[in-house]
């Protein structure tokens, strides 16, 4: 079978913009919400919010004052305000200046002294680490759940790694109400089979095995709901995560069957390049792949919430090698390691810097310029795009380097460089994106406030 | 008059309050439970001494070391206020607080007064916990869950290797009953793997196929460059044909392949090389070969007999083998690695050295739905092929580490790419005559024997099977005996005791249902087989048996010791033997309860348990969170980590295993190491990569685990070594006195002065132990950890430290200075020093501390006050064994509190 009797080109609308198709209408309007009556709340009378987040490790280049790097190539602007200067480590955004901020002064208390490799797991969380891994719900979960039911897939988490990883080498910037890791997807075929592919083996089959597994959560709840008065406390505790476990799969699967009957959008695969590598001679065509499967993810409301780690914070995993694809000689550890030792190590540090603007350039571009097929304006004026880092330099917890982008019809206000003196919670500023997201809470980990100066 | 009388009595029994006791009388006509009164005490008169003398600093202004009394519990103590009353309790006794300059001071009966009320609610607090001792039911953690289906299937392979990473408690341990839930997403993967572990490991019909045999002569390996995979594959045999070519070449002469494996560099290998890293591109120390099974099974083992020989080193050391099965097209290996051998033999006589890798087929399904665009091999066979990868894992200076262009075919392939090879060849001839004249060992490659059994060798392989012909031929009434025979067996496997009819009966309700909605029997079966492998008897222990099932099975079934004690000893399910004793409830005889203690402390399976205790007693988890910085540590790399936490576990279980006192884990003159670590501790040299005993000699500081480079890498930050982090270590887990956390606005250990960056760090902690805020704390914990100041950021001896500047990273030396006083005031001149004093002066409490973390592993809860007796009587019972580890084993095992029935079990 070839790829064009597959996916006939002829119902796939071109959008004229290069690597984009629209997905077919029909299967737009189809979204379950407007039968299923338990998500009201999201008619389409309500535009639709959507939240990326994008991690990369490591920190970034940030030459000491006095050295002759520290003009060009320090990341952070040197002063703040309207009309502050991109350094060239941020130059690449330059054309994007009204779409989005750039931010400094902010860090999770709990996590200023004690940086492990692991802070990706608690960079959406700010979860003390002191005592060994603990986590609570990261804030792009608290998002997915509002709107759980509104797309076809709640969240979308990525990673060039995949998995969860470990815990001391997380993989994955998405973790559930429980603290456990949710596992990322790294593969671009895999990724798109999962958004857009029909599953072969049809429909009937598909509810088939959806009223099995109904079944079995039946058949294992229903032997617990005799026994709780039989238990002690703590026991009874046990029981309850497990029946409050097959409570949520059951909601899961009935999700599920909502869906069952509406096809996936109609996507051309042709548009992706499923051979990109994180390696040398394909990491560009690899993270390019990547921000074109969030567009089209967006783009065909196939979710809404969507994390993206560029690479683990340390040697090994497999986006360490991202820098060989921008020219360097280094890897991604080595490069920060590495900077104060060698003669121009800050500059080819920030040279990767520069390179990831440019991926996060390409992203933000395209998301600026494919209107909103369900609401006003661009795809980007009612997406919040959050990118940074949990450190600032290796291993210093303070000061995350910040891009924060989208969202105008969303209440945020771009076009300045904030420089915060005094650290400040990162929390304050997930929690007020999540409330510029809608979502009707007051504090989120340890937050102290709204931050008001992204507000319009 | 009778209520005043027994109310006299309670309160003489809480110690220390008859003091005030006709006050409290008094108020006490309506007969007040102790609760009440304690509450009341506290209220009336303990809280006001506190607020006056203490809420300054810690009240609502104010929470030094993050205390606040106006939110403290005084009454219905969790563990973790007994936590704080605790130390509140010893800060007052020893007059740390309030401090002295500190205005008001209690008097010295208020003092009293405040810990008499402490010690009474302590009190309180130990009967309610003895009163409501019971076993938590707990789930399995994901080594146990593995364990648990690897045996249950007899395959060794990575069932859970999906799962989301479980985290570790507060104390380090991953059994953890309050710890371990189970999440939706948890819930999704246990119903993913049951499905797929029924589906290639339960039989309907048929037979196993016979095994496959394959036999590789090194010397005939090609590399076709440009040819998907790359190198040819072996010849397939038949066990005939095989034991023919056996026999043929046993006589003749042996002829190895031109390649020899040379060993590899010490440090890290040079990863900026994207040619080098290419996984197939043969390295000096490596070489591929491919296989391929001649239909595609989906589970079974590969077993590998390697022959080869060596050329010692000039040094006498030897090469390692290592072989590995690489993960290609949808295999799943639990240990990709088949494991290492030292290779010792002459080339005139080849040695055999055996693997066995256990492995599983899993396609996967994404990439099935699209086109493959691969233009050689067709789809099938690719699937059925392996690439098996000998290497040579010895360490040596002198080697290099470069790709190797001999042994390609130049015939065939691709002239184009073939040139970039031969340009390589003149290179290779350098660095391989360069290693030859240092004297590095050298691997020769003859043969192999390759062996593919379908469903393994493991006793359990293949057990599970449904007479599929029976099944058929009367379908309807005839499937289902058939169905209700095979989940009958299972069930029993799974829920580790035996079934009730109710339970078995609800269970076939389910297959019934899946029958009756249109399912076959065979798929009605599977799924019915994969619901009993999510249900709570399965996934948990100590799971909860129906009152009306309880009279059906054996007290010891129901409270399920023998599944407590396997988790305990095996981290596994217990074998058929403790479930046959539990059914006649034999198993909790203190005869035979201690007779099978120590059968099961002699299976292998029990090194599991000391392995995992090993770790998280240790904190070897820690391990990986540091990342050795290469610019500082050139000759570290991943095998030498590996090494170092291996020696720490074998040390561990030498002493365990082999009976020995466990005082021997701090101060020993015997290590276990192999070529590479006795050469990173300078210590007399030894051969090959396998752990040996070996005596310290009296010149150099190893033996014991403050010594071990496991300990002070993992307690150091990658760059320097941190008298902090090895002095909070030793007093958790040497001495199980963990100092409290920092307090929230302390400032970390790192300033912006010039001044400052230049310091070595013992001057750095010394200047921040002046800082009031942290003085109290830190003078308890770094005098520890300055005394091992002459173990460097990867565990090698040193005199001079090597501090960095952080700023500008430039480097310097300065003097190691490791003598320091303990806050007792013990005069301590090295670590040689300390680990005396350990020994000598602390050793119960040393004793003491693994005794209290052994019981927080079996028990998969941290001890709490109820439990200070049975801790006390099982340390006399270590102690009087002359600190055997075995003995404490027991001890625990026969502890009321390791006994204790579930919440739910014999309360009928």
């Amino acid at each position: 079978m070839t790829q064009s009797s597959r996916y006939p080109r002829r119902d796939v609308l071109q959008l004229g913009l290069a690597g984009m198709a629209l997905p077919s209408f029909a299967s737009l309007r189809a979204a379950p919400n407007t039968a299923n009556t338990a998500s009201t709340a999201l008619t389409t009378k309500k535009p639709p919010v959507r939240l990326v987040t994008i991690f990369f490790p490591n920190g970034v280049s940030l030459p000491p004052d006095g050295h002759e790097s520290f003009q060009d190539w320090n990341w952070f602007p040197h002063s703040p305000g309207s009309d502050y200067v991109m350094t060239n480590s941020l130059n690449p955004l330059s054309n994007l200046r009204s779409d989005l901020s750039i931010l400094s002064g902010f860090s999770h208390p709990n996590l200023r002294s004690n940086i492990t490799h692991s802070c990706s797991a608690q960079f959406l969380t700010g979860e003390d680490q002191s005592k060994g891994y603990r986590n609570s719900i990261s804030y792009d979960q608290v998002f997915a759940e509002m709107i759980d039911g509104a797309t076809r897939f709640s969240s979308v988490p990525l990673s060039t790694a995949g998995g969860t990883g470990s815990l001391g080498r997380p993989a994955t910037l998405s973790v559930n109400r429980d603290g456990a890791l949710i596992p990322a997807m790294s593969d671009p075929q895999q990724i798109f089979n999962r958004l857009f592919v029909v599953d072969s083996r049809g429909v009937t089959a598909r509810s088939r095995s959806i009223a099995r597994d109904r079944s079995i959560l039946d058949q294992v709840s229903s032997r617990l709901s005799g026994l709780k008065n039989s238990l002690g406390t703590e026991d009874r505790g046990h029981l309850d995560s497990y029946l409050t476990a097959t409570r949520t799969l059951e909601k899961q699967l009935g999700r599920a069957n909502e869906w069952l009957n509406i096809p996936k959008p109609e996507v051309d695969p042709g548009l992706f390049d499923f051979d990109a590598q994180p390696t040398r001679e394909l990491g560009t065509n690899y993270m390019r792949t990547m921000f074109d499967l969030i567009h089209m993810a967006l783009l065909t409301d196939s979710t809404r919430v969507v994390t993206y780690q560029t690479a683990m914070e340390n040697a090994g995993g497999r986006g360490n090698k991202l820098p060989y694809a921008a020219g360097l000689s280094l890897h991604h550890h080595q490069l920060s390691h590495s900077a104060a030792r060698d003669n121009g190590g800050w500059e080819r540090w920030a040279k990767y810097d520069q390179y990831l603007s440019e991926r996060l350039s390409e992203f933000l571009t395209k998301m600026a310029a494919t209107p909103d097929p369900l609401a006003d304006g661009s795809l980007l004026d009612n997406t919040i795009v959050l990118y940074g880092c949990g450190t600032s330099k290796t291993h210093v917890g303070k000061n995350y380097p910040l891009v924060l982008a989208g969202g105008k019809n969303l209440g945020l206000k771009h076009g300045s460089f904030h420089r915060f003196e005094n650290e400040r919670p990162f929390n304050d500023l997930l929690l007020t994106l999540l409330q510029r997201a809608g979502v009707k809470t007051d504090s989120f980990g340890d937050s102290e406030a709204t931050v008001d100066q992204i507000l319009a | 008059m009778l209520k005043s009388a027994i109310c006299l009595t309670l309160l003489v029994a809480m110690s220390g309050l008859a003091a005030y006791a006709d006050e409290t009388r008094e108020q006490t006509a309506k007969l007040p439970s102790r609760d009440a009164v304690l509450q009341a005490t506290y209220s009336e008169q303990i809280s006001p001494i506190v607020e006056r003398n203490c809420g300054a600093c810690h009240g609502g202004n104010d929470q030094e070391a993050g205390l606040r009394f106006d939110q403290l519990r005084s009454s219905k103590l969790s563990d973790q206020d007994v936590a704080v009353w605790s130390s509140i309790r010893d800060a007052l006794n020893s007059h740390q607080m309030p401090p002295e300059d500190a205005e008001p001071q209690p008097t010295q009966q208020q003092r009293q007064q405040i810990v008499n009320w402490i010690d009474a609610s302590f009190e309180q607090v130990a009967q309610q916990r003895r009163a409501n001792r019971s076993s938590p039911m707990r789930r399995l953690t994901v080594a146990e869950y593995q364990n648990t289906l690897q045996e249950l299937f007899g395959a060794e392979v990575p069932f859970a290797q999906n799962l989301p990473a479980a985290p570790l408690s507060e104390h380090g341990y991953s059994r953890d009953a309050a710890l371990l839930g189970v999440s939706a997403l948890e819930l999704e993967y246990f119903l993913a793997i049951a499905r797929q572990a029924v589906e290639d490991y339960v039989i309907f019909g048929g037979h196993i196929p016979d095994s496959e045999h394959v036999l590789i002569e090194f010397e005939d390996v090609e590399y076709r460059p440009g040819v998907s995979g790359g190198y040819s594959f072996g010849k397939p045999l038949d066990r005939k044909e095989l034991s023919h070519t056996l026999q043929e070449r046993s006589g003749g002469q042996v002829v190895y392949s031109e390649r020899t494996l040379f060993p590899l560099p010490d440090g890290p290998l040079d990863l900026n090389s994207e040619e080098l890293n290419r996984a197939d591109r043969q390295k000096f120390h490596q070489q591929f070969a491919r296989f391929r099974m001649s239909e595609l099974h989906k589970a079974g083992e590969v077993i590998i007999r390697m022959h080869v020989a060596a050329k010692l080193g000039d040094d006498g050391s030897a090469p390692r083998l290592r072989v590995k099965l690489d993960d290609t097209s949808g295999f799943q290996f639990e240990a990709p690695i088949g494991g290492e051998c030292d290779v010792t033999a002459s080339i005139e006589k080849p040695q055999i050295c055996t693997f066995r890798i256990p492995f599983r087929h899993v396609p996967n399904t994404d990439a099935k739905d699209t086109e493959d665009n691969s233009e050689e091999d067709n789809d099938d066979r690719k699937e059925m092929s392996l690439t098996l990868s000998v290497a040579n894992v010895a360490h040596d200076a002198d080697a290099i580490f470069d790709v190797v262009p001999e042994g390609y075919n130049y015939s065939a392939g691709r002239q184009g790419l073939m040139a970039r090879y031969r340009k390589t060849l003149a290179d290779s001839i350098v660095s391989k005559t360069a290693m030859r004249k240092a004297g590095t060992n050298e691997l020769y490659l003859d043969a192999v024997e390759i062996d593919i059994v379908p469903f393994g060798l493991d006793p359990g392989a293949g057990l599970w099977r449904v007479d599929a012909q029976r099944a058929v031929l009367n379908a309807g009434a005839a499937s289902r005996t058939v169905a209700k025979e095979t989940l009958h067996s299972l069930m029993q496997r799974a829920y580790r005791r035996s079934v009730t009819t109710t339970e078995l009966d609800s269970m076939m309700s389910l297959y019934d249902q899946f029958v009756s909605e249109g399912d076959e029997y065979d798929e009605a079966l599977k799924e019915t087989l994969s619901t009993v492998l999510i249900s709570d008897p399965f996934l948990y222990v100590a799971a909860p048996v129906a009152q009306q099932d309880q009279p059906f099975i054996s007290q010891e079934e129901s409270s399920q010791l023998a599944s407590r004690l396997s988790y305990f000893l095996w981290s596994g399910p217990p074998d058929e033997r403790l479930l046959e004793l539990a059914a006649e409830d034999q198993l909790s005889d203190p005869a035979s309860l201690a007779a099978e203690v120590s059968r099961m402390l002699r299976d292998p399976r029990a090194r599991r348990f000391s392995e995992r205790f090993a770790r998280e007693w240790l904190r070897l988890d820690k391990y990986d969170l540091v990342a050795v910085n290469p610019e500082f540590y050139a000759n570290y790399d991943e095998d030498l980590g590996n090494d170092m936490v291996a020696e720490t576990v074998a040390t561990f279980q030498a002493i365990l295993h082999d009976d020995r006192d466990a005082r021997e884990l701090i101060s020993s003159d015997s290590v276990y190491v192999n070529q590479r670590l006795a050469r990173h501790y300078g210590l007399p040299s030894v051969t090959g990569g396998q752990f040996q005993a070996t005596t310290v000699p009296d010149y150099r500081t190893r033996g014991g685990l403050l010594h071990q480079g496991a300990i002070l890498t993992m307690t150091s930050d990658g760059a320097e070594s941190n008298p902090i982090y090895r002095g909070v270590w030793i007093l958790e887990r040497l001495l199980h006195d963990p100092p409290p956390p920092p307090p929230p606005a302390v400032p970390s250990l790192e300033a912006s002065s010039a001044d400052f960056a230049n310091l070595s760090l013992k001057q750095k902690i010394e200047l921040h132990r002046k800082q009031s805020a942290c003085a109290t704390c830190h003078a308890k914990m770094d005098p520890w950890g300055i005394a091992l100041e002459n173990f460097d950021a990867i565990g090698a001896w040193r005199e001079q430290a090597l501090v960095i500047n952080p700023d500008t990273a430039v480097k310097s030396f300065a003097p190691v200075d490791a003598s320091t006083v303990l806050p007792t005031g013990e005069q301590i001149k090295d670590s040689k020093d300390l680990v005396a004093y350990l020994v000598n002066e602390r050793d119960k409490q040393f004793t003491r501390a693994i005794t209290w973390h052994m019981m927080t592993y079996a028990l998969a809860r941290a001890p709490n006050l109820g439990d200070e007796a049975q801790l006390k009587s099982i340390h006399r019972h270590f102690r009087t064994s002359g600190y055997k580890l075995s003995s404490l084993v027991l001890a625990i095992v026969q502890s009321e509190v390791f006994q204790a029935t579930p919440s739910w079990a014999g309360r009928n």
